[in-house]
């Protein structure tokens, strides 16, 4: 048995990113749109095998946010959201 | 005499010259650990984490090595007291452990910034800095992307700035958008040091200068005479 979930890892708001500045610069330049924001972010999607993975989605949130928490996300700088996703 | 461990992580590609510096420049004792094989820290006078791209940055710069049971080791051997410099992707692996505050972001620019720059002593009651004295100015290489320095509104122990020639902290010499110029942050208890500049490149003339050779000094010094 397996769901899938994805964690959604962006920087937080208010933190100067260059990275997504360069990529806003860019989309304006070619001019599509004038975005006076714009944030990038990373987007881990775990295909969960657990024969108990139907029981209970409040535990695998649970581990999901000490999984974002403590690896997948620095939270001085980044904050995250968890979806299920389909398969 | 006893000796430096320098911390080796699967990318980390600064060891040797950490190695040359403490022990064929400096003249003290040295060895290199491969992280799997670290067992008694406690051995050792002092740790080094040099730079490199630990786990190739995988992640962020710096978190996969926090993540292993060597940063444990080494979290431990901090706490008691231990000196631990971290240098380059050290430092951000420091910061990772949650042994120094902040965080660090792509250099501003966006570009791997690899050049000579000026940095002043702010703190010299360290044990990495006993040989400066107070706004003394040295000259030692960066090269690093993710340099950009974030402490949030976190007060943090400054040990460098980047600054000019003339020891003006400045827009115009800050090579990264780093917070404030901070180059060099100290743990509240001043036995960590993180550093971006590699002061192990600045320790014999033909390199280009011998500034970075100090710090090593000042460690031995502290290790050795003054503890």
């Amino acid at each position: 048995m397996s769901r899938i979930f994805r964690i959604y890892v962006m920087k937080k708001e208010g933190i100067y990113d260059p990275e997504a500045e360069t990529v806003r610069e860019t989309i304006v330049r070619q001019g599509y749109y004038n975005i006076s924001k714009i944030r990038l972010g990373k987007i881990y999607e775990l295909d969960i095998e657990d024969e108990n993975i139907n029981k209970s989605t409040e535990d695998i949130k649970n581990k999901l946010k000490k999984i974002a928490d403590e690896i997948l996300s620095n939270p001085i700088i980044e904050e995250y959201e968890i979806e299920e996703g389909n398969k | 005499m006893r000796k430096a461990g320098i911390i080796v992580f699967p990318g980390t590609n600064c060891e040797y010259d950490t190695y040359y510096a403490i022990t064929g420049v400096a003249g003290y004792k040295a060895e290199m650990v491969w992280y799997k094989d670290v067992e008694f820290l406690d051995d050792y006078s002092f740790l080094v984490i040099p730079g490199g791209f630990s786990f190739g940055d995988y992640l962020r710069a710096g978190a996969i090595a926090a993540l292993t049971e060597t940063a444990s080791r080494i979290a431990d051997y901090a706490h008691n007291g231990g000196i631990v410099l971290g240098i380059c992707n050290g430092f951000q692996i420091l910061t990772e452990m949650n042994l120094l505050p902040g965080a660090f972001l792509k250099n501003r620019t966006c570009r791997f910034v690899s050049r000579w720059t000026f940095v002043r002593v702010e703190d010299v009651s360290s044990p990495f800095t006993n040989m400066f004295e107070k706004g003394e100015l040295c000259y030692i290489p960066i090269a690093h992307f993710d340099g950009m320095y974030y402490k949030g509104s976190e007060d943090v122990r400054v040990a460098f700035r980047y600054c000019d020639g003339d020891g003006n902290v400045s827009l115009e010499s800050n090579p990264d958008g780093t917070k404030d110029n901070i180059a060099g942050v100290l743990s509240t208890g001043g036995n960590i040091l993180g550093i971006m500049p590699h002061p192990e490149r600045a320790v014999e003339p033909i390199l280009g200068g011998t500034d970075g050779l100090k710090i090593f000094l000042s460690i031995i010094n502290f290790v050795e005479n003054i503890r």
